[in-house]
Formats: C-alpha cells, sequence, structure tokens
C-alpha cells in the first residue's frame, strides 16, 4: 500500500516535472516569437546614436521625435499613410474578389452536377500548388502589353481565380450546405444565383470569415508581385515602403527605421491579437485536409 | 421509381448553371495565370533581351533550346554547374536547413499539447504567440532582422559583446552559412507555429479509442507515438512537407530583403530561384528569354512536388464510390 | 476649370507678390476662402498679401504666369524629375529661383537609393502614359551611356541648348553624355568630378609626422607607397586607426585608369590589366588587416569620419561635402572633425561618379527641360552662385576661376586649404575613355568577386574566371574573353 503510494506520488511528480518543462520550453518559444519586436519598439523609442552605442530592453522616450523625422524623411514625395492606404485597396479589393468567387466556384462544383463537373474539379486541386513565381515573366510582359503596368488591376482582378479558397470552401460546403436546402429554395422558385446569395452564403458566413482574414494577410504582404509591377512610388504599397527603408535615404538614422518597421506592423499586429482565436482554428480546419 | 426519374431530369436540367457558377474563375484563370504561363513557355524558346550597348531589346525571336542550353550546361561543359542550378540549389538547403527543425519541433510541441496525461494549461496562449510571426509581413521581418544583425552596432552583436559570450562582433550577414542559416531560422520562426497547429489539429482526429486501446495493452508514450500516432499523422505530414517544399521554392522576400546588396550575399550563395529569375528579367540585360527558361525549371520541380500531392489528397470518397460501383456492377454480373 | 485656374492665379499672385517683398497687411479678409482651395496659400498672411497683387507690377507678373500656369493644367499637370537621392533636389532650388513659377509644377522624386535606381528607371521607361513617367532623369557616370545611347532620351538641342550653352564646360561632361550612334548630345550636368585622396591632416601629422598636403602625397604617391604608409598608420597607432574604412574604397581609383572600357563598340569584354592589380591591393589590405574592412556606404563607413578609426577616404568633389563633411559629426571649426582634413591627389588621378541631367522621349514639356538644364548647367551666374553656395565644384571654367580668383576656394572644412586648386587640374585632364554602359553592373559583379577573394574564399584564377562567368551571364550579348 505504502508502496502503491510511492509509485504514484512519483508518477505525479514526474507529471509535474514534465509539466513545468514542457512549460518552460514553450515560454521560452514565445519569447523568441516576442523578442525582436520587442526590440524593435524600444529601439523606435531611442536616439540613433543611443541605438548605435548600446543594447536595450528598455523603451526610451524618443518614438515622437523619431516618429516626426520618419514622417519628414517620407513626405519628400508620398507621405506614409498613402503606402497603408494603396496596401487596404488591394487588399480589401482582392479579398473580397477571391472570397466571393471562391464561394461561387465552390458552389458551382459541389451544388451541380454537369459534363465537365469532375474535371474542373479535378483541374483545381491541380493548379492549387502553381505559384505565381513560374510564371511572372509572362504574366509581366502580358501585363504591361496590356498597358496595365503601374496599375492595381492586375493585382486585384487575378484574385478572382484562388485554387486554394476553392477547395477549402468546398471542404467546408459539403458539411455545411445540405443540397435539401437548395432544392428547397428551388422549389419555392428562387432563381439559381438568387439561392447563391440569399441562402448559401450566408450558411458559408464561418468559411467565408477565416479566408476573409488568409486572404487579407496574403494580399497586404504580398511583395513580389507588387514590386514587380507597380513603377510609381505613389502606387507603392507598405512592403515595398519596408524595401524603401532599407535604401540610402533611411541609412543615416536608425531611430526612424524602427519606427517604420512598427508602423508596418502595427495594423497586422491589431488585426491579429483581435481575431487571434478565429486564425488558430482556420489554420487547424485548413490542415486537416482529409 | 418515378420519383427517382424526375429528380434526376431536375439535377439534369440544372446543371448547366455549375457553367456559370465556375465560368469567373475559369476565365480569370485563364487570362492571369494561363496565358502568362504559356506565354512564358514559349519566351523560354526565344532569344529576348535588352542590349545595353544601346538600350534596344532584342527579339522575341524562336532560338530553340538555346536557353535551357546555358540553364542546363556551365563551363567547360558542365552539366548543371550553373548559376541557375546554384540558385536551385541553395533554395534548397535553406529550405531543408529550415524544414527540418520545423517539422521536428511542431510534432514534439503537437505531441505535447494532445497530451491527455501532462496537461498544458496555457496552450492557447503558446499557439497564438508561436504563430504570431507567420502573419507578419516577411519584409519587415527580414529588414528587421537586417537590423538585428548588423555589424558591428547591431542589437545581437551589441549583446554578445556585451555579455562577453563573444569577444567581438561577427559579420553574421558577410558569412556564407550564417547568412544561410539567418535566412532559415526566419523561416522556421515564421512556420513552426502554423506546422504545429496542423499537426495537432492532426493528432487530434485521431480517435481516441486508439490511444486508450494502445494504453491498456501497456505501450509506452514513445511506442503510442511511435505506431499510433505517427503513421496516422503521416497524410498531414506529407501534406505539410509539400506546401512547405513548394514554399520554400519561391523564397523571395526574406533573402532579397536581408542580403547586404539584395543580389544573395556573400558570393550568391543565398540567391534563391526566384531572386534568380528577378535578377536575369529585370536587371542588366533584362534576359526575359533565359528568365523564362530558368521559370520553366521552377514550374517543373514544383510540378513534381504538387502531383505528390494530388495523389496524396486525390478525393477518396470518389474513389470509394467508384470502386463500389464497380463492385456492384461485377457482383450483378456474376449474380447473372 | 474655373476653380483650378482662380487657384492657380492665386498662388501665381503670392508668389508674385513675395518676390515684390511686400508685407502688405491689407483687409483682403474675403479672400480667405477663396485661398484656402489652394493648399499652398491656405494661411492668412499669404492670402492678406494678395492686396499687393493689385500693385501694376505684380499684376503684370501675375497675368504672365497664369499663362504659365493654365498652359501646365493643359499640358499635363506635373513635370517629373526622377534621381536616387536628395542632391538634384537641392540643386532645383536654384532653378526655382529663378523661375519660381514652375516651382509647383516640377515633382522632384527621390527613389532613394542608388543600388535600385537604374532597375526603377527601367520599369518606369516601359510605362510611357504613366501619370508620373519622367520627364527628366538623373543619370550616374556607370550607367548613363545606357539611356543617352538610346531612344529612351532626347538631344539636349530639342530642348533648346544651344552649343554656346556648352561652351564653359568641361570637355569630359560633353563626351560621357554624347550618344555614340549619331553624336547628339543627350544630357548634362552641372558639376565637374575629379578625385583625389582625402586624409585627416591632424591624424597625418601626429602618426606620420606629415605636416603638408605635399608631403602626404610623396607618401602616397603609387600604390606601394600606399600600402606602405597604410602599414606604418596601422603599426605606429597602435592598431586604433586604418588608412582607408572600406577596402572597396580604392575602386574607382583603379576604374579610372583602365586602358579600354570594360566593353569595347565591338561587344568585346576586356579584363584589364589594372584589375588584376586592385585585386592584389584589395588582398593586401584585407590580409594585412590594413582597413577597417566595412562596406562602402554602410552605416559603420559612414560612421568613419566623425572618429580617430579612419585616416582618410578616397573621394571627388561631391564626396567631400556629401559624405566626409556630412558626416564628421560637426557643423563648424572645432566640432567634431570639421577643419582637420586636407587633400592630395593620392597614387594616380581618376574621376568618380557625377550626376548628368537629361530629358526622356516622352518629355512632356522640352522647353521646361531645357529651362532647367539651361539655368543648372550652363548659366553662369546661376552656377557661381550654387558653388559658392554648396561647395559644389561645378562644371563651368569661368565660374570656377571666378570663385578661385576671389579666394572663395579657401575652405574652412579643409583648414583652410583651397579645394578649388587642387581640383582645377584635375578636371582639366579627366579622361573618361575607359567609361561604358555597363560600368555600373560590371563593377558590382566584380566587387563581389574581389570580396570573396580578399577574404581566402577562393584564389584569384577562380575569382577572375567567376568573375567573367559573372559578366557572360549578365550580359549574353558579349564575347567575354
Amino acid at each position: 500500500m505504502a508502496k502503491n503510494n510511492g509509485q504514484e506520488g512519483g508518477l505525479h511528480a514526474r507529471i509535474l516535472g514534465a509539466q513545468i518543462f514542457r512549460n518552460a520550453i514553450c515560454i521560452f518559444l514565445c519569447f523568441l516569437s516576442l523578442i525582436p519586436f520587442w526590440i524593435m519598439i524600444v529601439n523606435a523609442t531611442r536616439t540613433s546614436v543611443d541605438i548605435q552605442s548600446s543594447f536595450s530592453l528598455i523603451p526610451s522616450h524618443y518614438f515622437m521625435e523619431n516618429w516626426e523625422k520618419l514622417l519628414y524623411q517620407c513626405n519628400e514625395n508620398v507621405p506614409l499613410w498613402k503606402y497603408m492606404v494603396n496596401s487596404c485597396i488591394i487588399a480589401f479589393g482582392s479579398t473580397l474578389l477571391t472570397v466571393y468567387f471562391s464561394t461561387m466556384t465552390a458552389y458551382g462544383v459541389t451544388v451541380y452536377k454537369f459534363k465537365g463537373c469532375q474535371f474542373a474539379w479535378a483541374f483545381i486541386m491541380a493548379i492549387m500548388m502553381i505559384p505565381v513565381q513560374v510564371s511572372s515573366i509572362g504574366f509581366f510582359r502580358f501585363v504591361f502589353g496590356l498597358g496595365l503596368g503601374n496599375s492595381y488591376i492586375p493585382l486585384i482582378i487575378p484574385a478572382i481565380a484562388a485554387p486554394s479558397t476553392v477547395f477549402f470552401m468546398r471542404q467546408y460546403m459539403q458539411s455545411a450546405l445540405p443540397l435539401e436546402i437548395v432544392d428547397a429554395a428551388r422549389i419555392d422558385g428562387s432563381r439559381e444565383f438568387n439561392t447563391f446569395n440569399t441562402i448559401a452564403m450566408p450558411l458559408m458566413r464561418p468559411a467565408i470569415a477565416t479566408q476573409c482574414i488568409f486572404a487579407f494577410i496574403a494580399s497586404w504582404n504580398n511583395f513580389y508581385t507588387p514590386s514587380m509591377l507597380l513603377t510609381s512610388q505613389k502606387k507603392y504599397t507598405l512592403p515595398m515602403f519596408v524595401q524603401l527603408m532599407r535604401g540610402e535615404r533611411f541609412r543615416s538614422d536608425h531611430g526612424i527605421i524602427y519606427v517604420g518597421l512598427v508602423i508596418t506592423i502595427l495594423p497586422i499586429f491589431i488585426v491579429y491579437f483581435i481575431l487571434s482565436k478565429h486564425i488558430i482554428a482556420g489554420v487547424a480546419l485548413g490542415g486537416v485536409k482529409e | 421509381m418515378a420519383k427517382n426519374s424526375s429528380n434526376k431530369r431536375k439535377t439534369v436540367e440544372y446543371g448547366r448553371y455549375g457553367y456559370f457558377f465556375i465560368a469567373p474563375f475559369f476565365i480569370v484563370f485563364a487570362i492571369f495565370q494561363l496565358w502568362p504561363l504559356v506565354y512564358t513557355m514559349g519566351l523560354a524558346f526565344c532569344e529576348n533581351y535588352t542590349d545595353t550597348m544601346f538600350n534596344v531589346e532584342v527579339g522575341p525571336t524562336f532560338n530553340g533550346l538555346a536557353n535551357f542550353g546555358t540553364i542546363f550546361v556551365g563551363k567547360d561543359g558542365a552539366l548543371f554547374d550553373t548559376y541557375t542550378f546554384r540558385a536551385l540549389g541553395n533554395t534548397i538547403i535553406m529550405w531543408m536547413m529550415n524544414f527540418l527543425p520545423q517539422i521536428l519541433l511542431a510534432l514534439l510541441l503537437a505531441v505535447w499539447f494532445t497530451d491527455t496525461r501532462v496537461k498544458m494549461k496555457a496552450q492557447g496562449a503558446y499557439k497564438i504567440l508561436t504563430f504570431m510571426p507567420n502573419i507578419i509581413t516577411a519584409a519587415t521581418i527580414s529588414v528587421l532582422f537586417y537590423k538585428l544583425f548588423d555589424f558591428p552596432n547591431g542589437p545581437i552583436n551589441q549583446f554578445l559583446v556585451n555579455s562577453g559570450i563573444w569577444s567581438e562582433p561577427f559579420r553574421f550577414l558577410d558569412t556564407k552559412w550564417s547568412t544561410r542559416g539567418i535566412i532559415s531560422f526566419i523561416n522556421f520562426w515564421m512556420w513552426y507555429g502554423n506546422t504545429m497547429i496542423v499537426l495537432t489539429a492532426g493528432v487530434l482526429g485521431i480517435s481516441p479509442s486508439l490511444f486508450e486501446a494502445a494504453r491498456v495493452d501497456g505501450a509506452s508514450s514513445w511506442q503510442i507515438f511511435k505506431s499510433v500516432t505517427l503513421p496516422l499523422l503521416r497524410p498531414i505530414m506529407l501534406f505539410t512537407l509539400v506546401n512547405s517544399a513548394i514554399g520554400g521554392l519561391q523564397m523571395y522576400d526574406i533573402p532579397k530583403l536581408l542580403t547586404t546588396s539584395g543580389y544573395g550575399d556573400p558570393d550568391y550563395t543565398t540567391r534563391t530561384i526566384t531572386m534568380y529569375i528577378r535578377e536575369l528579367a529585370f536587371t542588366g540585360s533584362r534576359q526575359m528569354g533565359k528568365a523564362s527558361a530558368a521559370s520553366l525549371v521552377l514550374f517543373v520541380v514544383t510540378l513534381f512536388f504538387s502531383l505528390v500531392l494530388f495523389y496524396i489528397m486525390r478525393d477518396k470518397d470518389a474513389i470509394k464510390e467508384k470502386k463500389a460501383i464497380k463492385a456492384a456492377q461485377k457482383a450483378r454480373k456474376e449474380a447473372k | 476649370m474655373k476653380k483650378k485656374l482662380l487657384s492657380a492665379l492665386l498662388s501665381t499672385a503670392m508668389v508674385a507678390s513675395l518676390l515684390v517683398g511686400c508685407g502688405g497687411n491689407g483687409g483682403a479678409a474675403t479672400d480667405n476662402n477663396a485661398a484656402a482651395d489652394n493648399t499652398a496659400a491656405a494661411d492668412n498672411t499669404a492670402a492678406a498679401d494678395n492686396t499687393a497683387a493689385a500693385d501694376n507690377t505684380a499684376a503684370a507678373d501675375n497675368t504672365a504666369a497664369a499663362d504659365t500656369a493654365t498652359d501646365t493644367a493643359a499640358s499635363g499637370d506635373k513635370f517629373y524629375i526622377y534621381s536616387w537621392n536628395t542632391e538634384l533636389g537641392e540643386r532645383l532650388e536654384y532653378v526655382y529661383k529663378a523661375y519660381p513659377e514652375i516651382k509647383d509644377r516640377v515633382e522632384y522624386v527621390n527613389v532613394g537609393d542608388s543600388a535600385v535606381y537604374q532597375e526603377k528607371i527601367d520599369q518606369l521607361l516601359q510605362t510611357p502614359d504613366a501619370e508620373d513617367y519622367p520627364d527628366m532623369i538623373a543619370f550616374e557616370a556607370g550607367y548613363i551611356m545606357k539611356y543617352t545611347n538610346s531612344d529612351y532620351t532626347i538631344p539636349v538641342t530639342d530642348c533648346g541648348i544651344t552649343d554656346a550653352d556648352l561652351a564653359e564646360m568641361y570637355p569630359y561632361t560633353i563626351t560621357i553624355a554624347t550618344d555614340q550612334r549619331d553624336g547628339s548630345l543627350k544630357g548634362l550636368s552641372w558639376q565637374a568630378c575629379p578625385g583625389s585622396f582625402i586624409y585627416r591632416a591632424d591624424l597625418a601629422e601626429s602618426i606620420l609626422g606629415v605636416k603638408s598636403p605635399e608631403e602626404m602625397q610623396a607618401k602616397i604617391n603609387s600604390w606601394d607607397a600606399f600600402l606602405d604608409t597604410a602599414r606604418e598608420i596601422k603599426e605606429k597607432s597602435g592598431d586604433a586607426t586604418r588608412i582607408l574604412s572600406s577596402n572597396g574604397d580604392v575602386v574607382n581609383t583603379f576604374m579610372s585608369n583602365k586602358t579600354q572600357p570594360w566593353v569595347t563598340s565591338d561587344s568585346v569584354f576586356h579584363m584589364d590589366s589594372a584589375m588584376e592589380e586592385y585585386m592584389d591591393v584589395v588582398k593586401v589590405l584585407e590580409s594585412e588587416d590594413l582597413t577597417q574592412k566595412t562596406t562602402q556606404w554602410s552605416d559603420e563607413w559612414n560612421a568613419g569620419p566623425s572618429t580617430d578609426a579612419v585616416f582618410g577616404y578616397f573621394g571627388c568633389t561631391w564626396f567631400l561635402h556629401w559624405t566626409i563633411k556630412a558626416n564628421c559629426g560637426g557643423d563648424a571649426v572645432g566640432s567634431g572633425t570639421y577643419g582637420l582634413w586636407n587633400m592630395c591627389q593620392g597614387p594616380a588621378p581618376y574621376y568618380w561618379g557625377g550626376t548628368w541631367l537629361g530629358a526622356t522621349a516622352n518629355c512632356s514639356d522640352t522647353a521646361l527641360a531645357g529651362q532647367i538644364m539651361k539655368t543648372l548647367c550652363c548659366d553662369t551666374a546661376t552656377i557661381q552662385t550654387l558653388s559658392e553656395e554648396t561647395l559644389d565644384y561645378v562644371n563651368n571654367k569661368t565660374a570656377m576661376k571666378n570663385l578661385s580668383d576671389a579666394g572663395k576656394g579657401a575652405y574652412d572644412f579643409l583648414g583652410g586649404q583651397d579645394f578649388i586648386a587642387v581640383f582645377s587640374p584635375l578636371a582639366e585632364d579627366v579622361d573618361v575613355s575607359w567609361m561604358c554602359a555597363y560600368d555600373q553592373k560590371v563593377n558590382e559583379l566584380l566587387d563581389t568577386q574581389v570580396t570573396a577573394y580578399a577574404k581566402g574564399d577562393k584564389d584569384k584564377e577562380t575569382a577572375i574566371a567567376d568573375f567573367k562567368a559573372a559578366v557572360a551571364e549578365a550580359y549574353p550579348a558579349l564575347t567575354v574573353e
């Protein structure tokens, strides 16, 4: 009996030990996730000279000075907010298109049985993994040939064809949209597009919300395509502004670069901490594609 | 019976609407993805560049496999000893350097988070924090790390020297393996949280009764992991692998904005294939033809990985259905 | 349109009244609303000044200016000028001083990074319909030929520049910008950029016992002498001071002394023997630890002039002000290292950089382009004021002579040394026959290999072979020897 107790106590101690060890590792990993951003925020509040001379984890109070200097440096041609607005226009535009048309496409292949339906679905799966990079040269020449270089059209319109979103939507639709509902709507005399917009879309709301977040973040963070197509600085997006900050203009002052980085991260930070639960759930859902 | 046939007629009747629903996708795909891809393929077989001397575009004129010749055959006729394959090699090395630790750590965390005996109460917070770098703009992260690893007064060097770990600052971004290491680390750091969440969901998807049964049989944690968790996670891990490989092949933002000149310093050892393609097409002679041919190489490699994924994720229900139908037909025949 | 015209009128009236210098304080409060339409004129005083526009002189100016303004509106609003830093923007102020009415129209775009500038310009030139298609572009010597030898730029004669306007220019500035196909001139420069070795006189004295630029020159008049002096500085200062900040600092000296350009007109690429010497010198600098081993233009490199860690820099006319003075940590004698510098010729005469200005093929207003070029690059009075105020070494022989005669060359930053006297003979003799359209990119490619060789990552033969391979890779049309 006593022996048994001891064993149990040992087991408890082992579990407790494991708990402490595992939590310690996880806390370290969280620390690792945060520390670069913390250094960034701290350095954004210090003067360039301080940043050069010593390492610190305690914020100073020069944020506003750095911020004003940054605004001054940027305002020469294009004010800082312009990059944000540009990024927003592209991100909102492409998110709306991606989500709406992906749901529509998924609806098309799920609800209707038509000739080539199987093939269409197989095709969407097959192209899911083709990255834009492989066709970027042709894309560039095509877009510039149309005279659409330096325009947002080639950054927004192609979002209509987003195979991986279609894939996700279809997975979700199979469980969330009973075909009986569609049939019932037909009996009630609803037209097909009407059924889709008024019945299917609302039922898909959770999946749409998740995909909105991901599509928005992907577009907001996109650097590759905009940096290839946009020629005028007035149309630059935020990641392109980040590239500018690496250039010679900002090289002289470290403080303002850190402030610039903080500014570019801030919106997405806020969005993330508000929506983190949904995002994590969305990632988990997206991964389990079996 | 009558009801059945009327139902069938109805679906056929509505079926054509399917075309309208999928049309926008396919039209836009054809214009903005398929046509550029075909265009790129065509250009790959053309001579097309800008002559620097007089800044005039040459071509595009068909020149057969000449572009591929310079891509596959290096100086002295050595196969694959070219800038293209070196860039591809760099990409694959840096991807592997990030993927291996990433999948191992993610797997470990996934097992920890789903362990029913050693419960981790704060795992929600851990997930949120470790996933966070994944959604931050890669461009910003690379410029941030560029500043952090600055020589000699970047925060990392300051910290290492101040705390006495190193006697003098180190040139992280002028050294081949440290630069590759930093790029891989950033990728690892941005992605392990994502992989961990996916794998955790995968483990949770395994029927609890399997674990119960194993435990009742007296299996140790390691045995359970090895013979229950791992085999059942295999499809998801393969999915992660392929996803990560295809993502890794496109690596651009981080090395582009992290390396000193933006061309993969030092000595092009961190130049990825996409950086190389962009450099060919938009700097120097703006060699669109050769850049297209290099894109095609990337396409083939990517295609290989996609096919693997396509195979893994093929619609199993549909296959089962087909098999069932066949079996039923066979049974009917036999019955006859 | 009416509103636009009104605001244009108001703004020009404002400028005119400012010119007249009238501080009139009339009761023009009713104009306030109208003036508010115009962002520049939003403040009260300016609006109040409008009464001044009622005078005859101002009113006369007004109508003329208003005409230009309406023309502007008709011919596409803005006039875009592109460059890679703030320098040209500041120089344009001299043009605005002469022609205030163009100030609002000219949009100066600072791309912000010389490393990506060319790529950016190439992109922009592909979109002639874009709102901000460049009307004028600034070029650096390293790639100007790529544009002047092309149809992307137009001859300056099309902008109304005559041969008489070019009389005062240093000949090499014209040679570089001439289209090799038809001999037409495509760009003008306001500066001349011979180079020198700029060093810390105080350190020279304390470490080497050198008291004058002539003595210093004697110590570095060849590369062997230079390296010996470098060793001496390292040794005598006890490793506290190095002769240069980065190994790459010597590059321009070697580039200028190539016997032929990288690429000759028959599209053959040549590796000049001067380049091997360059590699050797860099190898010695690196292996004997004779420099600070920074990277040119890096933060650390820029920090050099404010400390005692760096003895000197190879720099040209603009470099003196833009780089050393700007980073010396002071702005008057006694603060930072201000006033502690001297110049001498260095191991070999050389030339570095310089900015040219050209109009593009789709330039929306060639007359304006001509006006800007004429004022900034040809007008002796303007350019002389520019030089006097900014200490830029300008591309105008008379202006430089006038300044030198007036004793304006003595520069307190250089401890009173006459920089014009140093640069003038050098500017006359600049030889640019070694330049070609490929320079910037080829130099970049070379730099990568030289660094690898100097660090010991590869031997010299491999580095040269890799360099040639990289050139062949970047320029398929060239025959690489």
